[in-house]
């Protein structure tokens, strides 16, 4: 989508992670220290704080080194949870101002503000107020950048990083792209940027400048779309498309991480009945289990089950999940917590047998009878014995 | 009589619990004379089982447990057919997991007793075998009706996995390792079913009461069983002699060689040659040197190494390169009639061509009769800790912590009840065979096919793997033979080679590096950078303090410098510096006055023990392989009170014994015998000889196998100190690998970052057909290299010379639009207009472009060295108005503070006695190399800084260690960081 006024707005919270651990303990604001996971003996540097990037600690490094490196280093464990609370907290901000966004994760949100002048004024101060709510709100200091499309938005917004606003006028393109480094440049990876560098081609403006002979040349056929993004052209539009996908899903999370068979065991049967139980309720049934271990060490492992039919059943959910938690269960790591999704949810039919009488199957009766009982008195009250474990 | 059939020990891989060292005490213990210890689908465990149970005077029945779809089958080998037998099974099963045993023992069971607890099996093999039982077991008796409906004996069988119940948590923790589950989360077919127990004789015998015949049965089979399957001597394959004998044939040969080598042969040579030659064939090796002739004989270059090089036989047949009798080698270390073990003849070969050494052995005898050795790794403390923790679902982090606190801070009580479990367990792991891998050189080669010896498994390479390790390997009768891969042999390979193509012949005949005095004056200076073997930091000082660059030396150095001597090696240099010294006790001053009196070679711990212990031979040998094993074992400690027995019956004060046994214990993991060492050397000196000699072909060789003790740039930086013109990399001149033209060393294209090995081969042929490139539009139009390949050559420099006048930066632009607009040869478009040759500007005639400071950054990023400076420009305006001295002068300031430029080149962490990290870093700046040291506190203060390569400003103190100087560190700044970081 093109659009005639700069009304994009791309938002860009720096180093994310890090960024959402000051936010959550902010007397992290003026400690050198790097998001890393807990548990493997071989840890990496997955963000670096502002103040360690400064000491030289890099994304990539290992936490060995990181250490010996900088010894006051203080290691934070990543928090994906808090990640995700936070870029939901950023979308539901940005709704406020535009039905139009597309939320990439990761601290990375555009909105399209076109037409709400009369409600929140021009683009740039609705960049303001959202940069100040978020700030306000979350704790959180983002680069935003008003622009004509996605492109020259973001890429205003790597300019500009790690804080403040930038507005890139209508026909302000070619000139504010020109002197950015060559590297601000999505699809720039290390391989072009190397040569790009070695033909001295530094700026986006030397990239957009080229003709069709020398950018063929350097860049071979994926140059002209190089080269158009250097001259600032988007017509992509947002990809609005993630919010609507609905899925069911239950979390457990362990009061102490378990390696035990039955206590895994009964928390997937409890996940399943109940999130097998919302699923009824709303006549529903579903062709995906999905299920999601978090591991001690801050890893997780997934695994899933389809079928060409549904399954509705809680004798079926649990089935599938217990078959897909077994698929996933190839860790020697504790596990922290479950999560369990139904999806690719549709109106519960079932499929007519030519020789079994209409009707409910006594498998369906039992089931409803079990449903009605935990309408009524909760949940809990009737559970698979396996489950009693857990309770 | 009491036999016990049916017991699985540890060699059950990450199943069984009970270690051999246990089990059999334990039978002793029981009054068991016979035992079959059935391994699941394996024989791993073999040779030590049978070593146990002749010292405890128990029959070992070998046995196995095969692993059926419908169960398990043991299986008891009656004789030597049937042990073959067991072996080929097992080696198809390795090679096939869906190999069917049951239908092959259908088809072959001959010499083999088999047994089942499965009602399936026993249906099955019924009438189509000969013996064959039903077993019962304290915990099935299942199989009694069919038994009783099929006829078949009964079987007693304890079909035992554990020794007492509380196993079963350390088979969780292995079965855990396993399957990648937890302890928590293993299901019921992962484990041991209810019992396994290994019951008292008692209770066994009560267990059975009912069925004295299965009991009988038991008693009968281990009869009716040979008790050693290792009994047929040594296993080596005949040495096919057309029309002769295999000792008239290999004295021939020797005698040959020994002409070869020695011109005339003196009678010390003849002399020597009979004495080996009479031992040789008494023993029976005759063949075993005439293989080794023809395996030397497949490589272009040899270094025989360990007490094989003491041997004039294999001096003569090109094994060894060593003169036994110039070096006062003696042959009784390698072989001698007293001695039972088989020798052991260990080759180099260059490391290049080793695979091929292999693919040609193999193919010269055969592919079913050679089968590499292999190595049986077992849990250690730390492994087992690491891996309990694991199964108990710990994460890393939390592991690494624990390690730390254990192995590093020393912490002795653990106080949370779950790591009290895990290093319960874990103890408890510690010794039990973990998993079974590829030998690096082992190889063994058979008469008949090696699965008629040995059950034989895939190694990852796809080699025939043996079962057995090293030791295992040797006592089942093999004769072993140790092929290495040495890259020193390839540098002194292609430094010839090298040299050939500038005309200088080196005739190694007539060759005598060792003999030559500037090799030897520079080795006394410690130049040998490069040099095999003796090029490290500590050797080079060594060197230094010493000031003796001759053989015999070398030949101490090369054996003194392991790890735990330290505390000889000043003593040696003051001694040998003058200092007036008497032998330990004056039976050991025969024995040690060459090496000043301190036990320098492994033979020295063996020839020390019988001169004042009183060992015999075999003991002292034993003796000196234990403590080479590091075996803090009951082993070490029976030998020990032997020796301090042995010592004081002698009349040795204690305080002597025990200053005597430190020493000896200094033998512990790495060291080498005297004829290794002369080996060694020797290697050490040919390339010291074409160091001093052919720096430029040397370094190029050296640059070229890569893999030396230091980076590249240091070699290079070594290089430019040796006068050398470094050229290239250059499209016109470079080869892929470093080669020397005069005194010029040529950049290999291998020095280029991201450039394709592919490049790298089209470039050198396409310059070989059709000549050098005259321009880069001619590179363009006669090669086809894509876009990051070009990239990776401009910004090396490597084309500079068809571009001189060009910055990088346009050779590449013009590179890249050209690039795509040049047809190969012939392939052009019929209707195109006839390509026009490009007007060649003479290089000579253009101007010479200046690089720019971006460039040579680059440059660096893509070599890792620059081709005409020192790296250290790169930060010239920082370094220039900086006070300091130069590393060349540094000798004149012992004692004195200095400031140096500091340009890391290589770095060796050690800990102190108090566990502490400290360091020596060798640091170069433009004029020499450097050598430092960092105590503790020093490196904790400035180890970041070492982590990167940044040129570093260097203050301390000069010191003189025996003539050897060094720079002990007070202070280190990276020199212009903040400005750059500020830029």
């Amino acid at each position: 989508m093109t659009s005639e006024h700069a009304s994009i707005i791309h938002i860009n919270v720096t180093d994310f992670a890090a960024a959402v651990a000051v936010a959550k303990q902010p007397s992290l604001s003026d400690v050198a220290f790097a998001i890393a996971r807990e548990g493997s003996s071989r840890r990496v540097v997955i963000t670096a704080s502002r103040r360690a990037f400064a000491e030289g600690i890099r994304p990539g490094m290992s936490v060995n080194n990181a250490v010996r490196l900088l010894p006051s280093l203080v290691l934070v464990s990543p928090d994906a949870p808090s990640c995700a609370k936070a870029d939901a907290a950023i979308a539901e901000i940005a709704q406020q101002y535009s039905p139009t966004i597309q939320c990439d994760r990761g601290g990375h949100l555009y909105l399209d503000v076109e037409g709400t002048t009369r409600l929140f004024g021009p683009p740039v101060d609705c960049a303001m107020r959202i940069r100040n709510e978020m700030y306000d709100r979350l704790g959180l200091e983002p680069a935003i950048a008003v622009a004509s499309n996605k492109l020259v938005s973001k890429i205003g917004t790597r300019a500009i990083r790690p804080c403040g606003i930038a507005q890139i006028r209508e026909g302000d393109e070619a000139s504010f792209l020109s002197v950015q480094d060559v590297s601000l440049l999505p699809g720039v990876g290390p391989s072009i940027k190397r040569l790009l560098t070695a033909t001295g081609i530094r700026d986006i403006g030397q990239l957009a400048v080229l003709d069709d002979t020398q950018i063929l040349a350097f860049l071979g056929k994926r140059g002209l779309a190089l080269r158009n993004a250097a001259r600032g052209l988007d017509a992509s539009s947002l990809d609005t498309k993630a919010l609507h996908q609905r899925k069911i899903f239950r979390r457990v999370d362990f009061t102490e991480p378990v390696c035990d068979l039955d206590a895994f065991r009964s928390a997937v049967i409890a996940a399943s009945e109940d999130a097998g139980l919302e699923l009824r309720k709303e006549k529903l049934g579903c062709s995906e289990v999905h299920v999601s271990l978090s591991w001690s060490d801050g890893m997780s492992s997934e695994a899933s089950r389809k079928t060409k039919n549904q399954w509705i059943l809680d004798e079926e959910l649990m089935h599938a999940s217990w078959s897909a938690s077994f698929q996933a269960m190839n860790r020697r790591v504790r596990i922290l917590a479950f999560t369990l999704f139904l999806g690719a949810l549709s109106p519960a039919w079932k499929e007519s047998d030519l020789f079994i009488p209409e009707g409910p199957s006594r498998q369906e009766r039992l089931q409803a009878a079990i449903d009605a009982n935990r309408i009524r008195f909760g949940p809990a009250i009737l559970t698979h014995a396996a489950a009693v474990f857990h309770v | 009589m009491s036999s016990r059939l049916g017991i699985r020990s540890a060699y059950s891989l990450l199943w069984g619990t009970i270690a051999v060292d246990k089990l059999i005490p334990w039978l002793s213990s029981q009054g068991c004379t016979a035992v079959a210890i059935t391994d699941r689908d394996n024989l791993y465990g073999l040779p030590s089982f049978h070593q146990a149970a002749k010292e405890a005077g128990i029959k070992l029945i070998t046995a196995c447990e095969l692993l059926c779809p419908e169960g398990s089958l043991f299986v008891f080998v009656r004789n030597d057919v049937g042990f073959s037998r067991l072996c080929e099974l097992l080696t198809m099963k390795n090679q096939e997991a869906s190999f069917d045993y049951l239908s092959a023992l259908v088809e072959n069971s001959e010499g083999l007793i088999l047994a089942s607890l499965s009602q399936d099996i026993l249906t099955y093999l019924s009438g189509s075998v000969k013996d064959l039982y039903a077993a019962i077991s304290p915990r099935s008796l299942s199989s009694i009706p069919t038994a009783r409906k099929l006829e078949l004996p009964l079987l007693a069988l304890d079909d035992a996995t554990f020794l007492q119940e509380e196993d079963r948590a350390v088979h969780a923790v292995l079965r855990s390792i396993a399957t990648g589950k937890t302890v928590g989360t293993l299901s019921e077919t992962d484990t041991e079913k209810k019992g396994g127990v290994i019951l008292l004789q008692e209770a066994y015998l009560e267990a059975f009461s009912s069925w004295p015949e299965a009991l009988a049965s038991a008693e009968d089979i281990a009869e009716k069983c040979i008790a050693d399957p290792f009994s047929h001597g040594l296993i080596f394959p005949e040495y096919p002699t057309a029309g002769t004998t295999v000792q008239h044939e290999l004295k021939s040969r020797v005698f040959k060689g020994a002409e070869k080598r020695y011109g005339e042969l003196s009678d010390a040579v003849l002399q020597r040659i009979e004495y080996e030659l009479d031992i040789i064939n008494r023993k029976g090796f005759s063949s075993y040197f005439l293989v080794m002739h023809d395996i030397v004989r497949m490589s272009s270059r040899t270094c025989g190494r360990g007490s094989g090089a003491a041997s004039i036989v294999s001096y003569a047949l090109e094994i060894t390169n060593v003169d036994p009798l110039a070096y006062n080698l003696y042959f009784e270390r390698f072989l001698s009639m007293a001695r039972i073990d088989p020798p052991d003849i260990d080759v180099d070969f260059a490391w290049d061509e080793r695979d091929g050494v292999f693919a040609s052995v193999i193919k010269r005898f055969g592919q079913d009769h050679c089968a590499r050795v292999a190595n049986h790794n077992f849990f250690r403390f730390r492994s087992a800790i690491r891996e309990t923790a694991r199964s108990y679902g710990l994460p890393d982090s939390q592991i690494t912590r624990m390690e730390h606190l254990l192995f590093t801070s020393g912490l002795k009580e653990i106080s949370d009840p779950l790591w009290l479990t895990v290093c319960s367990l874990a103890k408890r792991l510690v010794g039990l065979p973990k998993e079974i891998s590829m030998h690096c050189g082992g190889l063994v080669i058979t008469p008949k096919p090696v699965r008629c010896y040995a059950p034989i498994g895939l190694s990852r390479d796809l080699y025939p793997l043996l079962a057995w390790e090293k030791e295992g390997t040797e006592a089942a009768g093999f004769v072993k033979i140790d092929l290495l891969g040495n890259r020193s042999l390839a540098v002194i390979r292609d430094a010839l080679s090298n040299l050939k193509e500038q005309g200088i012949s080196i005739d190694e005949r007539t060759w005598h590096p060792a003999e030559d005095p500037e090799t030897i004056a520079a080795l006394a200076k410690g130049d040998s950078m490069g040099v095999f073997y003796i090029e490290s930091p500590a050797m080079r000082q060594l060197q230094k303090k010493t000031g003796r660059g001759d053989f015999d030396h070398i030949v101490i150095h090369s054996s003194i410098i392991r790890p735990a001597a330290n505390k000889y090696i000043s003593e040696y240099v003051e001694r040998l510096k003058g200092k007036s010294w008497n032998p330990l006790h004056p039976r050991l001053a025969y024995i040690l006055d060459e090496t000043y009196g301190i036990l320098c070679y492994q033979e020295d711990v063996s020839k020390t023990a019988v001169a004042l212990a009183d060992f015999n031979e075999t003991d002292a040998d034993a003796l000196r392989k234990v403590i080479a094993k590091k075996a803090g074992s009951s082993k070490l400690k029976r030998y020990e009170q032997q020796f301090f027995d042995g010592c004081k019956a002698n009349g040795l004060e204690i305080q002597t014994i025990e200053e005597i046994w430190g020493m000896m214990l200094s033998f512990d993991g790495y060291s080498f015998c005297k004829p290794h060492s002369a080996s060694y050397a020797m290697v050490s000196f040919q390339s010291a000889y074409l160091r001093v000699h052919h720096p430029a072909s040397f370094m190029a060789a050296v640059l070229s196998n890569q893999g030396g003790y230091y980076r590249a740039h240091a070699y290079i930086s070594e290089s430019r100190r040796m006068g050398l013109t470094l050229v290239g990399p250059d499209i016109n001149q470079s080869r892929v690998t470093y080669h020397a033209k005069g005194n010029a060393l040529v950049i290999g294209l291998m020095a280029i970052a991201n450039l394709s090995r592919s490049a790298m081969q089209s470039i050198v042929r396409e310059r070989e057909r059709g000549g050098i490139f005259s321009s880069l539009e001619d590179v363009s139009s006669r090669l086809d290299l894509t876009r990051d390949d070009l990239v990776a050559l401009v910004t090396a420099g490597t084309c500079d010379s068809a571009a001189p006048s060009l910055s990088r930066s346009e050779q590449l632009k013009r590179l890249l639009i050209t690039r795509g607009r040049t047809e190969p040869y012939g392939q052009g478009d019929l209707f195109q207009n006839q390509r026009c040759p490009t007007p060649v500007k003479s290089s000579a005639l253009q101007p010479r472009f200046v690089r720019t400071e971006d460039e040579l950054h680059r440059e660096y990023e893509s070599l890792g060295f620059l081709r005409d400076f020192h790296p250290l420009v790169l930060w010239s305006k920082f370094l220039s108005p900086m006070k300091r001295v130069h590393a060349c002068d540094l000798d004149r300031f012992v004692n004195y503070h200095v400031n140096l430029i500091g340009w890391q080149v290589t770095q060796k962490e050690v800990l102190t006695k108090d566990g502490q990290s400290m360091s020596f870093v060798s640091f170069e700046d433009e004029t020499a190399l450097y050598e430092t040291v960092l105590f503790p506190e020093m490196f904790s203060r400035y180890y970041p800084l070492l982590c990167t390569q940044w040129p570093l400003e260097v203050i301390g103190i000069v010191k003189s260690d025996q003539g050897a100087t060094y720079v002990q560190i007070q202070y280190l700044r990276q020199i212009g960081r903040d400005k750059v970081l500020e830029a």
